[in-house]
């Protein structure tokens, strides 16, 4: 279940990486910023789920955009990238917690009662939020393969230069990029937020998960982020019922080791020799 | 100036200034705790110098071209090898802080050569992973060995003894850990000075900027990563270890955080990578002046944030790089003055 | 010197050589030319350590080459230079040189940390070293000038400096007069003859035939990753293979 969510922010972080160059480390911290907004429009507001969930969704697309233009853009190095993407990660979360404090919320269950499936239950909540995600999923998919946006951003991420050849606008796909990356982060933010607590320091998870995925799946992989995603999902589910939690995180951070050990480029990403 | 000969041009003339400045900044430093007894005042210097060494020591490691994530991993690696050697083996300071350099260095050098081929992004993620493995494994394991999420307490602190008096450290008497980790700081300084004019800092660099290049000429990729990632951990682990027996204690969670390592990378940026007083520099403002500056200290995450944002657009190679960038700017305002 | 025997390339599926052979010998020069594409470049690579060939042997001076690392096969006394010109570049022309040579004569680290008597001599022979090798190649004046501030020409000779620096025996230069004018490359010509009159061997890689016929004892020409001719300037520019395989080529190719 948690897979969803790993698997839109991974999503988003490959797809911001495929086309702007840039390893978003404040990719979490905009997960965070998408369950923040989604406790205050409809834990504090009142406003419908499915409405607050779009405002999320759209609020952080547009903060990843002002990334873009306002700080990467203007980025002489890959060096710099990262510096910069590190500074806003402790000023989202600082910022998150002088408004919200350090403790966690409680977002509000958007609907009760389970359902009972396959001998075992499992909370409409969390049915709705796996159907949520996959719809979400499935939209994604929908733009990519079938509207000429979609095309186009796949063409600049597997040559930028072709695609500016014939006339793609490569700044503007990054900053759609940006857009629909962050938003999707914004969208796990979201969905997750009734299930579990919202707090300044939930970046970090989903950011570390993100980072197996993509160290697993490759880091320019969109198939491999998603088949990646079930499968961390599913060590962290089975391993911390099985076993317990930090057994079950650290078997999740060997297995990236070894994978980046074994294979450097991650199971499916790209290959380029540069060292011997 | 070029990097093989320090002082360049007229050698011994300049050198001899700069000895002279530096004698004279070592005995002002040298003196301040004869004069100063503020606890407050004192804490905050021993602070920067620690901040310093692991600066210098993350500095190394950035001069192979990316960040090291393990970095905070190994200052804590230090300070609970220092403490356990204190607190199961007895041992004093003087043998455990070497003590937990030789347990760094063995980790340091079988990480490397597992992590060290990866580039930029993937090498952050290794390192991080590392960090993770370990944070987790300290924090749930071991209650009886390294005391598990409570931490490794009662770390006695150091003992000296010197002309037959046995030297108290305590927290009221600040004065013996300022001298230890003033020690720490100038032996740093030294290595890291003459390791940048050997061969290591040299190869290193020439790695850095052209790996292609330097490989088909006979330098080897991985030894001379490996040697300044070793290098970079050694120092993290003594700067890990002196924290320990400052505070008396440590935990699995004050150095291993993603949280922890980004101010250590902005020590370094704000400071001057290219740079060793730089990056001391560094350390040293962005450890004191939010003890200062009240909305520093209140926002410091924030702060530190905006801090690397701004330098890293504007000031990519730190302050130390403002004197050679202002100086055309300084050269043509003279030449306006004279005119 | 040099020996290759039966090598293949493999790029994904593709053979970008094919059971090539080639031998070197020494105080020659020995030219390799072709199309675009022909597998050059590559078969520097593989040479050079950076690439592993699919099959076949490299023979170096009694060392194999395969499986070697680049800098194992430049301690053996193979260096080489870069199509596109490789320099450290934020650096001066004399720094570039000087890093060079720590390979041979590089202060180790407790000499630098102790600040031996010999530690300082031999830095101070290494500076003069270095100088002497850019008055040899005509570089001496722009000896503090930062290396990616010089021109083309002086740059592509700065490339062929360093790999001179760490002392070869074998020389192999990638296309060291792409972008020249017609005096410049006559004087990359002269700067080769003279490298070899110094008593090292040279294999090169050459667009521009006057270079090629100029100063290369023997060519050899590959297409397609396979070798087609050999013999002298004279043999191979009469061959009906390679006249065809550069017609047959001609909207790419530039025939000096």
């Amino acid at each position: 279940m948690l897979s969803v969510s790993y698997i839109l922010v991974a999503l988003g972080l490959v797809l911001i990486f495929g086309i702007v160059n840039i390893f978003q480390f404040s990719h979490g911290t905009l997960y965070m910023v998408g369950g923040f907004i989604t406790y205050v429009a409809f834990g504090q507001l009142g406003l419908n789920y499915f409405l607050s969930f779009v405002i999320a969704v759209i609020f952080v697309g547009l903060l990843g955009v002002v990334i873009e233009l306002g700080l990467l853009r203007h980025s002489k190095s890959p060096d710099v990238d990262i510096v910069i993407t590190l500074g806003i990660i402790l000023i989202l979360q600082q910022g998150a917690q002088l408004i919200f404090g350090v403790n966690p919320h409680k977002v509000p269950s958007i609907v009760e009662g389970s359902l009972f499936i396959l001998g075992g239950s499992i909370s409409y909540e969390r049915t709705l939020a796996i159907g949520l995600g996959g719809a979400v999923l499935l939209a994604l998919f929908v733009y990519m393969r079938r509207t000429r946006g979609g095309q186009a951003m796949i063409a600049s991420a597997q040559n930028a230069t072709g695609a500016a050849l014939v006339g793609i606008n490569i700044s503007r796909m990054r900053v759609r990029a940006m857009f629909i990356g962050s938003g999707l982060a914004g969208a796990a933010g979201a969905i997750i937020a009734p299930i579990f607590f919202v707090d300044p320091y939930m970046w970090l998870t989903p950011l570390n998960k993100a980072l197996s995925v993509l160290a697993v799946g490759g880091l320019g992989s969109v198939p491999g982020a998603v088949g990646a995603g079930f499968i961390i999902g599913m060590i962290d589910s089975y391993g911390s019922r099985l076993v317990n939690i930090p057994t079950a995180t650290i078997t999740n951070f060997l297995i990236v080791m070894i994978i980046l050990i074994v294979r450097p480029t991650g199971l499916a990403g790209r290959r380029t020799y540069v060292e011997t | 100036m070029t990097i093989n000969s320090p002082c360049g041009g007229s050698r011994t003339k300049r050198c001899y200034y700069l000895a002279c400045v530096l004698t004279v900044i070592g005995v002002f430093f040298f003196i301040i705790p004869i004069f100063v007894h503020d606890e407050f005042y004192l804490n905050i210097l021993i602070l920067a110098a620690a901040n310093g060494v692991i600066a210098l020591a993350m500095r190394a490691i950035m001069n192979m071209g990316t960040p090291s994530f393990a970095h905070g991993a190994f200052v804590g690696i230090g300070g609970y090898a220092s403490g356990l050697g204190a607190i199961k083996l007895g041992l004093p300071f003087w043998l455990t802080a070497p003590l937990a350099a030789v347990v760094a260095v063995m980790i340091a050098v079988v990480l490397g050569v597992i992590t060290l081929r990866l580039r930029g992004t993937y090498f952050i993620i290794i390192t991080l992973s590392f960090s993770e493995i370990i944070r987790v494994v300290l924090n749930s394991t071991g209650e009886n060995i390294w005391g598990g999420a409570k931490g490794l307490l009662n770390i006695p602190p150091p003992s000296v003894n010197l002309f037959g008096r046995a030297i108290q450290f305590s927290q009221n008497n600040l004065a013996p850990y300022y001298y230890l980790i003033f020690v720490i700081l100038i032996i740093t300084l030294i290595v890291m000075y003459r390791t940048d004019h050997s061969r290591i800092g040299i190869n290193i660099r020439a790695l850095r900027f052209s790996p292609n290049l330097a490989q088909s000429i006979g330098v080897h990729l991985m030894k001379w990563r490996v040697i300044a990632f070793a290098i970079g951990c050694i120092f993290a682990a003594i700067a890990g270890a002196f924290y320990a027996h400052y505070y008396v204690m440590v935990d699995a969670n004050a150095f291993f955080g993603v949280s922890y390592i980004i101010p250590v990378i902005a020590w370094v940026i704000v400071g001057g990578r290219e740079s060793i007083v730089g990056t001391l520099l560094g350390a040293a403002i962005l450890t004191i002046l939010p003890q200062y500056i009240k909305p520093l200290r209140e926002y410091d995450q924030m702060a530190f944030g905006i801090i690397l944002v701004l330098f890293g657009l504007l000031l990519p190679q730190g302050l130390a790089s403002l004197p050679v960038r202002l100086s055309p700017w300084w050269a043509s305002l003279r030449r306006k003055e004279q005119s | 010197m040099l020996e290759l025997n039966d090598i293949s390339v493999k790029f994904g599926g593709v053979l970008a050589i094919s059971n090539l052979d080639l031998v070197v010998n020494k105080d020659e020069i020995v030219g390799l030319i072709g199309p675009n594409g022909a597998g050059k470049t590559t078969l520097f690579n593989v040479v050079s350590g950076f690439i592993k060939p699919v099959t076949g042997t490299a023979v170096y001076k009694g060392y194999r080459l395969v499986g070697k690392r680049p800098d194992q096969i430049a301690k053996l006394g193979l260096t080489r230079t870069f199509q596109h010109t490789v320099l450290w570049a934020n650096v001066t022309v004399l720094q570039n040189i000087i890093w060079a040579h720590h390979l041979k004569a590089g202060v180790s680290f407790w000499g630098a940390l102790f600040g031996t008597q010999t530690t300082r001599h031999r830095e101070k022979n290494v500076v003069e070293k270095s100088m002497e090798i850019l008055r040899y190649f005509g570089l001496d004046p722009v000896a503090h000038e930062l290396a990616g501030n010089l021109p083309h020409g002086q740059q592509r000779a700065l490339g062929i400096a360093i790999a001179v620096s760490a002392d070869p025996d074998l020389l192999m230069l990638d296309e060291p007069a792409t972008g020249m004018t017609g005096e410049e490359s006559a004087r990359m010509m002269n700067l080769i003859r003279k490298v070899r009159d110094s008593g090292r061997t040279i294999l090169l890689v050459e667009h521009n035939m006057r270079v090629v016929t100029g100063c290369c004892d023997r060519i050899v020409v590959l297409n397609f990753g396979q070798k087609i001719a050999e013999g002298s300037p004279e043999e191979v520019s009469k061959n009906p293979r390679v006249v065809e395989a550069y017609l047959g080529a001609e909207e790419g190719e530039y025939a000096a």
